[in-house]
């Protein structure tokens, strides 16, 4: 289902799409973050396509809904701190990360879901978004 | 060609034989012997091995080259797919889709 269907789900169609929050062609550094949400087709060419331009604000408004504006200014910041071809995450990151992944893909079924909070600490949602929420813990 | 050995003789029957080895430029080694009824037939032969075994080797065709191994997909490809497949089999962030 679009993770936009709550509030959109006027404009929803399509099959579901692979949707990056920071297209993939903004950042090939978080491509492969887990802050990739199963999107429709048409709220993904909304959000991104080159062909319409995208720009459409409904992702922001539904990621900042859901995840705090402090969320966006993480992954933004993450974004601006790996422009350009030196963003490519290197082959032991990628390593690193594909191992993580699999860890967290074989514990799918004891994970916190439904809780945003707790599925954000565990890192279901990338580590931008777990680096944002541990300092939110900390700082209080 | 270097290292060329030959040696005739006549036999008790009236032939000749005769016996030649040598070295290639490539170190490749090669040797004849036989018997013919003239020496002048069996110089005739020692000269034909020569030449044959010193012509210009013919240049290998594309079949006869050894295959160059397959480059394998650099790390990173494969990393790269194996996340792609991980995070979208699970699209992590909707785990009611990974769950289902």
């Amino acid at each position: 289902m679009c993770i936009l269907a709550d509030i959109d789900g006027g404009r929803c169609g399509g099959v579901l799409n692979w949707g990056h929050f920071i297209p993939r062609n903004k950042s090939k550094y978080l491509k492969y973050d887990l802050a990739t949400f199963a999107q429709c087709g048409a709220h993904n060419m909304m959000h991104d396509s080159k062909k319409t331009g995208g720009g459409d604000p409904i992702f922001s408004l539904w990621f900042c809904k859901t995840f705090g504006l402090d969320a966006l200014d993480a992954i933004s910041t993450e974004q601006r701190l790996h422009l350009g071809a030196s963003g490519k995450r290197s082959v032991p990151e990628l390593r690193a990360l594909f191992s993580d992944y699999t860890k967290l893909y074989d514990n799918r079924y004891t994970a916190p879901i439904g809780n945003i909070k707790e599925m954000v600490l565990s890192g279901y949602y990338g580590d931008v978004l777990k680096m944002c929420y541990t300092k939110r813990v900390t700082v209080g | 060609m270097y290292g060329l050995y030959m040696e005739v003789w006549s036999n008790d029957n009236g032939s000749y034989s005769f016996k030649c080895s040598f070295f290639d430029e490539d170190d490749v080694s090669h040797a004849t012997s036989g018997t013919a009824k003239t020496i002048k037939q069996c110089y005739e032969l020692i000269e034909n091995f020569i030449e044959i075994a010193n012509a210009p080797k013919p240049k290998p065709t594309r079949a006869d080259r050894p295959k160059k191994p397959k480059k394998s997909k650099s790390e990173r490809k494969q990393l790269e797919k194996l996340l792609e497949e991980i995070v979208k089999k699970s699209f992590f962030g909707e785990m009611e889709v990974c769950a289902s």
